[in-house]
């Protein structure tokens, strides 16, 4: 009994100094640089594509500084490589939450790692925007989380509508297996049956791991497909393509969902002629902020700018925007009220969050003579 | 679709075993898992690459990649186990092999980049017989693991060398004793393991046009399992396994589920391992007192 009591005081004490803690915020200096956390993974398979984000919000808030930063405060990144583990992702959840100067945090690839940070930052009360991922299990998660990206749900009804346009009756489900992989699949499933596709076959693969698509690709062939829908990454359909002729798929064609649709697939030549897929971004679109985008990008960085980089920078701006809106001291608090109504005509289409999920245009696309042009 | 499914397990089966031999043989005179193994394998996939890259015709680039293979296993050998072999210290070693297998695989990243690379050394075709599937990669990979398990036959059952070879592997301290120079037999063991590696590299990177940096650890894995499952130490055991390994990863991918696809070599592995503790080919170990 005693012991409970002093267990109670302790506790009393200790929760007291931490409010007192919170309390007393160090008074950042009016011209002291505003603090940005991005997670993003920087090596393993994926890093190229993490770095192609980065770069983008880098871009973002270079221009951002440029033009006098946000009420005369600089933006300063403060960039983590979450090596596209959930582990590591949640780590860098915690230490950003712990550091009260970062106000806003950029993040995640992976769903899996999004899902690892989504909590942390709730109870932070940390506004954080997601440029990729799209499983639909963050919508409506927290207050806190927010993405420029389409929800997978989305993406899994348009992937249907997709091979219905394409001609294709029977149709085999490729999967990666793991959220994100998930999360299209069983969107897919549900409108391929309204419009009456067949699905022959459901396979999986891993996701950075599987390089041998010989038993998917002899189990397609069996089943009689016309077309494969694959809900994956570049470099797993890029095998996939590149091995499908040797397995009797050669007629079969190949559409993927949007995390397929970067230029680092025709690293795999002539194999992914043909190949369809859907995104919410070109550089060939020629209004005014994608125009101004693409040639600030690519003197950046020497290339045209793809989806994710356009997500990512997105993200970035609509960050930004919320924090130049905030009206007196800048905190997470402020800047989290005006994402919930901010609403930012980007480079991919209007950044308007309804239960942090946004419903842009999206295009189809199909890869000729290593380029992805529009499919109508 | 067996039969499909049989074909392509035979012919991933040749390149376990051609990665398990060098697991095995390093193991029959050792006495040590040479757990850089696969990432040697990666480095020398990595080489072949850029052979071709070079314009290098195939077969130059192959049997150059296998050598610039062999002498990285040579010169692992010669930095990571020599100096503590000696000692007598098997943990030592193994923290060393486990060592040079991370410094491989990092270094890798940072000469060659993380992303996976495609790897088109020849062009593609495919034969259709009856309802079973070819592609001219397959019938090269076989074609080729029949003609290295010749060769390797030939060398240690029929040269002198190979007689040296097998004789570090019943007893080191014996060999010796005969005038055998055990330094030279152990480093040309880990040279023709690691040419052997080479080549499995550059086949599987082209088979599957895939070449990345940890390309070595599920592969290594696998060859390992299969030189448990067929009785490490033991030349036909490893060839014998890598072949078990390869057809039933394919045809349990293929009727259960392709999710699983990497387990099933474990569970094999298991499975003998608990029948016979040995492995197939192993021979029964009895430790005098």
């Amino acid at each position: 009994m005693k012991k409970k009591m002093s267990m109670k005081v302790l506790a009393t004490v200790l929760a007291t100094m931490m409010i007192m803690s919170g309390c007393g915020t160090k008074e950042a200096a009016a011209d002291a640089p505003i603090k940005v956390g991005t997670s993003f993974p920087l090596t393993g398979s994926v890093a190229a594509d993490g770095k192609l984000i980065v770069d983008a919000i880098q871009l973002a808030a270079d221009q951002v500084n440029a033009e006098g930063g946000i009420n005369g405060r600089k933006i300063e990144l403060v960039s983590e490589d979450d090596q596209a583990t959930p582990a590591s992702s949640a780590s860098i959840a915690n230490k950003f939450s712990e550091d009260e100067s970062i106000l806003g945090v950029l993040t995640s690839y992976n769903s899996s790692c999004g899902f690892a940070q989504v909590d942390v930052f709730k109870e932070a009360g940390l506004p954080a925007i997601t440029p990729v991922c799209t499983n639909p299990g963050f919508t409506g998660l927290s207050d806190y989380w927010y993405r420029t990206c389409a929800s997978d749900a989305y993406v899994g009804n348009l992937g249907a509508d997709l091979c219905e346009k394409a001609g294709w009756k029977k149709v085999a489900l490729l999967y990666e297996n793991d959220d994100y992989g998930l999360g299209i699949a069983e969107e897919y499933k549900a409108r391929a049956a309204e419009l009456g596709i067949e699905i022959t076959t459901v396979q999986t693969f891993v996701y950075g791991e599987t390089v041998d698509f010989s038993t998917v690709l002899t189990a397609v062939a069996d089943s009689g497909a016309e077309g494969m829908f694959v809900c994956g990454l570049v470099t797993e359909t890029g095998l996939l393509c590149e091995q499908k002729a040797s397995y009797g798929c050669a007629d079969v064609g190949v559409a993927g969902a949007d995390g397929l649709y970067s230029p680092a697939l025709f690293e795999y030549g002539d194999a992914v002629e043909g190949v369809y897929t859907l995104g919410g971004f070109t550089a060939k679109n020629d209004t005014e902020v994608v125009k101004k985008f693409v040639e600030d990008y690519k003197a950046a960085y020497g290339e045209e700018p793809g989806n994710w980089a356009a997500l990512a920078y997105d993200a970035a701006m609509t960050m930004f925007e919320a924090m130049k809106k905030v009206d007196g001291e800048l905190t997470r608090e402020k800047i989290n009220e005006q994402l919930q109504t901010i609403s930012y005509e980007g480079v991919t289409g209007t950044n308007k969050f309804i239960d942090g999920d946004v419903e842009k245009q999206y295009l189809y696309f199909i890869a000729k003579d290593g380029d992805w042009e529009i499919y109508e | 679709m067996f039969l499909q499914h049989l074909v392509n397990g035979i012919v991933i089966g040749g390149v376990y075993a051609m990665v398990a031999l060098g697991y095995s043989m390093v193991y029959g005179v050792l006495q040590i898992v040479n757990w850089a193994h696969a990432d040697v394998l990666m480095f020398g996939t990595f080489i072949g690459l850029l052979l071709t890259g070079l314009g290098l015709p195939v077969w130059a680039m192959v049997i150059l990649a296998a050598t610039f293979t062999a002498a990285l296993g040579m010169g692992v050998e010669r930095l990571a186990y020599r100096p503590i072999k000696s000692a007598n210290r098997k943990m030592a070693v193994l923290v060393s092999a486990l060592g040079m297998s991370t410094f491989l695989q990092n270094l890798a990243q940072l000469i060659f980049g993380s992303s996976t690379k495609p790897f088109a050394a020849i062009e593609k075709g495919n034969y259709q017989i009856g309802s079973v599937m070819f592609s001219n990669m397959q019938i090269i990979i076989l074609i080729i693991t029949a003609i290295m398990l010749f060769i390797l036959y030939i060398i240690v059952y029929k040269t002198k060398m190979g007689v040296a070879m097998r004789a570090c592997s019943v007893s080191i301290e014996n060999a010796k004793l005969m005038g055998i120079n055990t330094n030279k037999i152990i480093s040309l063991t880990f040279g023709i393991g690691a040419f052997m590696a080479g080549i499995a590299g550059v086949l599987i990177g082209v088979y599957y046009s895939a070449v990345y940096p940890t390309m070595g650890y599920l592969l290594g894995m696998k060859a390992f399992a299969a030189a448990i499952l067929g009785g490490i130490g033991s030349i036909s055991g490893a060839v014998a396994g890598g072949f078990v390994i390869g057809i039933i990863e394919s045809l349990g991918a293929g009727y259960i589920s392709s999710g699983y696809r990497d387990a099933y070599a474990f569970i094999v592995m298991i499975v003998i391992l608990v029948i016979r503790p040995s492995g197939i080919f192993g021979a029964k170990h009895i430790d005098k007192v």
